[in-house]
């Protein structure tokens, strides 16, 4: 309510035609009188409708006539009606300490969320979702993969084949999905040594990955490495953590969205996310091999192979990298050798 | 500031100097062409029609002027209008000079009486500070509220800009209302989450989903204008927009789909690759044409007043800016691509490395930033001097080269303040184009009759369900 009397002097645009005319706003408990050359209007106060204070910008009174007065921001409009959430919001726009204070407390809720909040969302719904929605995932990438001769037909002998099979079979016994899962044989000039876990539970392992290797335990590493993808369902994992990091920095670049950085940013926090995911699967391989009595160290070794014929990771910058860096995953094989060693 | 402005722009309309006398001596036709060029940057119908009159009366278009420039080599200098450039390219390639004896001295070139032609300021007054606060509470409330505060966000985002917007002194108001567009926002999300699911998962969905969108995009349209005009007023008169369902279907669909779906057939039938870029050329025209009569559309049907807008751009405009920067970008990659093998040979020997992606990345993506620049400011351009309402026409003189400086610099800013300038970046490319944009009026404000605002407000509250989906102008 009313509580001083009010006198402002401003604009009115009675809606009718977009020129204006000067006219003064008297307002007080009893009533509101706005004054122009020609015209008079008057009210009661609780009939204006004030628009919510933005920074120093004019106020705009809507008149219960249709008539719109406008005049500079200060605080005596504060009394008349108007909307409340928006109050609380101008008020804390004021003050830079809040401003300084919100941006330190989102910086803090950002990498809560990034490094803790996101990938354990993202885990509970992939633990709602059955690993049969993505087969069908899983099968059409395989037919494109073969389609545009990526993946061409295994050149393997039928026994070489069949030990892997057997290795494979060994490795899955018992495990969460082990039904979901199906071993694909193939040849791929354009990728090289290579094994791959698809969506649904496909792994599909290259003939220059089974020539690569020394021995079949060294085959058995790179598939407990896949295996440990499917197992944490690492595709729908990353498809949804993905969706999650889209969806924080448009709002955070919202305002400059076309200028790409929002793209350069999800790449960089993306690469981040791939590797903790590689390094999970790279953990669960190890203990997987361990229950086999499989030595780590053939990890290990498959994995300086690999480094040597190019196709495992060489960059060095690690935020430029989906995998992380060969070193790092070498050097942590090697430690759970040792460790399995000396049990 | 203003003053400076005022000067930019009184220096491109001096009308009365582009006189052209039939009897006058070749130099001085000469002299009209080139000021009939620095003109056409504000207003290119008016420009046009000076320089075909200069033209149908004979001059001598390769004569070198203005800093040894020819009248196209100045026309390209100053950034003026494609249609101006093309019609002196065509000119000076056409054989040239043009025979004295060819001036047909009964050909008297009218110059049109002066109309009374009043210019209305636009002017953004904005600061980084007060946006920079108002930026960090939204953000930092959004996030907090995991998102449900983001149509606050936009309200309170939009009052500020509109209301620090002014024309002829009088700011702009934005009347929308939070809970409409979180409604809006929640729909939206639902059918995203429809379509991603789909895409991703249940890809036998995918066809009814598909053809569930044909049908509802129409809508989202003219709902999402709609909403933009009823809320966008200026001197206590609302935009309004008129466009119904059937007229959006048609504008969308017609005369766009039927020969997209050709090419796009002849897309997938075809692997011979120069075949496949000729089509794949004539299919971005489609595009662009498809893009020249939605914006159309839209304005046709926006109305002020009982006036309705009227926009005159076509798909070779659009294309054209699309191409020219396509063109940029691609040069600017090849040169770097090119560079950067050349140090991988040199001083790298052959050996992959990070400093060596970097500085190709980084180079690429300024080259991205200077091709969407020059897009955005020939667009802007484009648009706003093609732009009637009524007696009400824009001039907007924003150059192309003052934009990618202008981005190239935010984008740096932006990433080594860690996003912290964003609003900074924002208010300085709000207000290089209210300063490079006025409009004029020929006679009187007082032909736009507005209904009372009694009635806005109704309509107002009809639009209370709606996709809040930016399709502005």
């Amino acid at each position: 309510m009313i509580e001083s009397s009010i006198n402002k002097i401003g604009e009115y645009f009675d809606g009718n035609r977009p020129t204006g005319q000067t006219a003064t706003l008297q307002a007080h408990a009893g009533g509101v009188v706005l004054l122009t050359e020609n015209e008079t209007v008057s009210c009661q106060p609780d009939e204006l409708l004030v628009s919510p204070r933005i920074a120093g910008a004019k106020r705009f009174i809507q008149f219960p006539n249709g008539g719109q007065f406008q005049c500079e921001d200060s605080e005596e409009l504060d009394q008349f009606k108007q909307e409340k959430t928006e109050a609380v919001v101008a008020w804390l726009e004021s003050m830079v300490g809040f401003a300084v204070l919100g941006i330190a407390l989102m910086l803090f809720i950002l990498q809560w969320g990034y490094f803790t909040g996101i990938p354990k969302a993202a885990e509970l719904i992939v633990e709602n979702i059955s690993i049969e929605a993505e087969v069908e995932m899983g099968e059409k990438t395989l037919a494109a993969l073969d389609e545009l001769k990526i993946m061409l037909p295994s050149n393997l002998a039928p026994d070489v084949k069949k030990k892997v099979l057997g290795k494979f079979n060994k490795l899955r016994r018992g495990l969460p999905h082990e039904k979901a899962y199906r071993l694909e044989f193939r040849r791929s000039p354009s990728m090289g040594a290579n094994a791959i876990a698809l969506p649904g539970g496909i792994i599909i392992v290259t003939d220059g990955l089974v020539n690569l290797a020394k021995n079949m335990n060294e085959v058995a590493a790179v598939m407990a490495h896949e295996i440990g993808h499917i197992e944490y369902r690492h595709s729908l994992k990353s498809m949804v953590q993905d969706s999650f990091i889209a969806l924080l920095i448009s709002s955070v670049t919202g305002d400059i969205s076309a200028l790409g950085i929002a793209g350069m940013a999800s790449v960089i926090t993306g690469n981040s996310y791939s590797q903790k995911l590689e390094s999970d699967a790279d953990n669960f391989a190890f203990s997987l091999l361990k229950s086999q009595d499989i030595s780590p160290a053939h990890f290990a070794n498959i994995m300086i192979k690999l480094y040597n014929t190019g196709v495992a990771n060489k960059v060095k910058v690690s935020f430029l990298s989906t995998h992380p860096p060969t070193q790092e995953r070498v050097n942590n094989a090697e430690q759970a050798a040792r460790e399995w060693a000396g049990q | 500031m203003a003053g400076d402005s005022e000067s930019k722009f009184s220096k491109q309309n001096d009308y009365s100097r582009v006189y052209i006398d039939p009897n006058a001596p070749w130099d001085e036709r000469n002299d009209a062409l080139f000021e009939a060029i620095l003109l056409s940057n504000g207003k290119p119908y008016d420009a046009l029609e000076k320089i075909l009159a200069i033209f149908s009366g004979g001059v001598n278009i390769n004569a070198r002027k203005e800093g040894g420039k020819t009248a196209l080599e100045y026309a390209k200098y100053h950034e003026c209008p494609l249609r101006i450039v093309t019609i002196l390219r065509e000119a000076a390639t056409e054989g040239n000079p043009t025979p004295i004896d060819l001036i047909d001295t009964t050909v008297a070139i009218e110059i049109p009486p002066q109309v009374e032609t009043k210019y209305l300021d636009i002017a953004f007054t904005g600061t980084a500070m007060e946006y920079f606060r108002i930026w960090a509470v939204n953000l930092c409330l959004t996030i907090i509220t995991l998102g449900l505060f983001s149509p606050w966000a936009k309200v309170r985002k939009k009052r500020y800009f509109y209301s620090h917007t002014l024309l002829d002194g009088t700011p702009f108001e934005y009347r929308g209302q939070p809970i409409p567009i979180l409604k809006g926002r929640i729909i939206a999300a639902i059918l995203f989450l429809i379509w991603y699911l789909s895409s991703h998962l249940f890809q036998y969905l995918m066809p009814y989903v598909i053809a569930i969108g044909f049908f509802l995009f129409p809508w989202i349209v003219i709902r999402s204008s709609a909403f933009n005009s009823r809320n966008s007023a200026w001197r206590n008169m609302t935009l309004d927009f008129d466009g119904t369902y059937g007229s959006a279907f048609n504008a969308l669909y017609f005369g766009g789909i039927v020969p997209v779906a050709i090419v796009t057939g002849l897309i997938l039938q075809e692997t011979n690759p120069q075949v496949l870029a000729a089509v794949f050329g004539i299919l971005s025209l489609f595009f662009a044409m498809w893009f020249a009569r939605v914006k159309r559309y839209i304005a046709q049907h926006t109305v002020f007043g009982g006036q309705h807008a009227e926009l005159s751009v076509w798909g070779m405009d659009f294309f054209l800016i699309y191409f020219i920067s396509g063109f940029v970008v691609a040069g600017v990659s090849i040169v770097i691509v090119i560079a950067a093998m050349a140090l991988k040979e040199t001083v790298f020997q052959g050996q992959a490395s990070e400093v060596q992606m970097f500085i190709t990345v980084v180079p690429l993506y300024l080259g991205y930033f200077a091709g969407y620049a020059y897009v955005q400011a020939r667009n802007i351009n484009l648009i706003w001097n093609h732009l009637v309402i009524g007696p009400l026409r824009f001039e907007s003189i924003v150059k192309a080269r003052d934009y990618i400086k202008l981005y190239v610099t935010n984008a740096l800013a932006i990433i080594f303040s860690l996003g912290l300038l964003i609003p900074w970046a924002k208010i300085r490319v709000l207000k290089y184009r209210a300063e490079h944009l006025r409009a004029e009026i020929k006679g009187e404000l007082d032909v736009f009759q507005g209904t009372t605002s009694a009635d806005t407000h109704a309509a107002g509250a009809e639009v209370s369900e709606l996709f809040d989906i930016d399709l502005s102008l």
